[in-house]
């Protein structure tokens, strides 16, 4: 049994599009909260806002660069898409252990935050919402890389 | 209840009907071509619960893709037995797996088929969890007219078949196999599929079909292009768009394009015949069926126009049927 792979630009855009389509949702989301006058949401909100300008600028730096790539006459031979699917699943791992440190880091954020600041709190929240989410959509795009890469 | 429907979604090759109520059918489709090319061959076992033709019956459905010739066998439903896990059926004496196919049918019929095929470095379509097969996360849609699964792209074959007492080895050829199921095909669709390229194990499958949706319809396709090892995927889920579909008396020219690539393909048509397809009566749906057709494919980047794969699929697989107005106008 000779499993294929998918083409790893196709792959690639296909997330960069999903993660901006993530971006787009937290900044309509995330930009009307922090709007609010109460400090929690506008903590939350300013999160929201924050994380999805980061991860809309990484999308489109994602998709530029997987068209760039695309177009290069070595970009699809075996080995180069190979290459490029243990790159990016790499990538991935990385990011979905970084995820777990934000969820840690917002949950003592908004621990510590507590009785102190409803506006930190906040903000200890949306970085924990922010992780979670992040986390999944790394482990979904990375386990399927994984598993493909070891055949 | 849960735990085998999740297993017949993970692993969409098996038979999904052990629970299922009419309207149902399910079916999978064997494409046989041996080394020389001369012969060529659908076997298509398959189930129907629906009440009306024959009522519910199992039938093993044969293409002879050079003659033209057709047959369809019928079997009670008695006969038919499907594995709780994994892909094996038995209709009558004949037995089908995702590896093999062994045939015993009837000698007074036409088109009796006889012997063992096996099937060796079989390619399946890759799938994860969320996406288990071609029609990705669409295969966790419940309740939907016809679900569609690639079992292998391409794959070599072993055996010998006795074909009306001529023996036929298929030795050295080159098989592909798929699978319909669901309460009935669609009102429309063109399907074309090929492995059969100057270069060895490249395939081409490609679907485009009305789909009914939430009380409305959309043109849903698939087309998946193997090179290399590479599957390039241009679908509805992908994102990609058609650009250009015009059906013509003797050929189809469909033209793909997502975010990075486009791919034309111009399948020419060729003579075929009838095979019996699923309504959400019968097995009343007529079908007509070439594997004498080519596809010319041309896969190129968006960025510099340039060239990746630029070649004609022989002994292909077309079916154009049904009201062609839904896929042409969007």
């Amino acid at each position: 049994m000779t499993k294929p792979t998918f083409d790893i630009w196709q792959y690639q855009i296909a997330l960069s599009e999903r993660l901006m389509q993530w971006a787009g949702f937290n900044l309509s989301f995330g930009a009307p909260l922090s709007l609010r006058r109460d400090a929690f949401w506008q903590g939350f909100g300013m999160q929201c806002g924050g994380w999805g300008l980061i991860n809309g600028a990484l999308a489109w730096f994602g998709k530029r660069t997987a068209q760039r790539n695309a177009a290069e006459p070595r970009a699809h031979t075996p080995e180069q898409q190979n290459q490029e699917r243990r790159r990016l699943a790499h990538l991935l791992w990385v990011n979905a252990a970084l995820d777990v440190l934000y969820i840690a880091g917002g949950l003592t954020l908004a621990g510590t935050q507590r009785h102190k600041s409803r506006f930190g709190q906040g903000n200890g929240w949306g970085i924990a919402v922010q992780g979670a989410a992040l986390l999944l959509f790394d482990l979904a795009h990375a386990l399927p890389l994984t598993d493909l890469g070891e055949n | 209840m849960i735990t085998p429907m999740l297993h017949t979604i993970l692993h969409p090759e098996g038979y999904h009907g052990h629970q299922a109520r009419p309207p149902f059918f399910e079916g999978w489709y064997y494409k046989l071509v041996d080394k020389t090319e001369q012969h060529r061959y659908a076997i298509i076992p398959g189930v129907s619960l629906n009440p009306g033709g024959d009522g519910p019956h199992a039938f093993v459905q044969v293409l002879d893709g050079v003659s033209g010739r057709t047959a369809y066998h019928v079997y009670p439903l008695t006969d038919f037995w499907a594995a709780d896990k994994g892909f094996y059926v038995r209709i009558g004496p004949n037995h089908f797996t995702a590896a093999s196919l062994k045939l015993d049918l009837p000698e007074d019929a036409s088109l009796a088929l006889k012997g063992e095929v096996a099937f060796y470095d079989m390619v399946p379509w890759p799938g994860t969890p969320l996406a288990p097969n071609i029609m990705s996360w669409y295969a966790w849609v419940p309740r939907m007219e016809c679900y569609h699964g690639v079992v292998s792209l391409d794959h070599g074959i072993h055996g010998t078949l006795n074909v009306n007492g001529q023996s036929l080895t298929f030795t050295e050829g080159r098989g592909y196999i798929e699978k319909d199921w669901g309460q009935s095909f669609p009102a429309a669709w063109i399907w074309t599929q090929t492995n059969h390229f100057k270069t060895p194990g490249v395939s081409l499958t490609a679907s485009v079909a009305h789909i009914p949706w939430l009380g409305g319809a959309f043109r849903g396709f698939i087309v998946g292009l193997l090179r290399d090892g590479i599957l390039y995927r241009f679908a509805t889920y992908t994102g990609a768009i058609i650009e250009k579909l015009d059906i013509a008396p003797d050929r189809v020219i469909w033209t793909l394009r997502d975010r990075l690539y486009r791919l034309q393909l111009t399948a020419h048509r060729q003579p075929g015949a009838d095979l019996q397809g699923p309504s959400r009566a019968a097995m009343d749906r007529r079908v007509p069926e070439t594997l004498q057709a080519t596809v010319n494919v041309t896969l190129t980047t968006l960025a510099g126009d340039r060239v990746l794969f630029a070649e004609t699929g022989r002994n292909a697989g077309l079916e154009i049927v049904g009201d062609l107005a839904t896929l042409t106008t969007e």
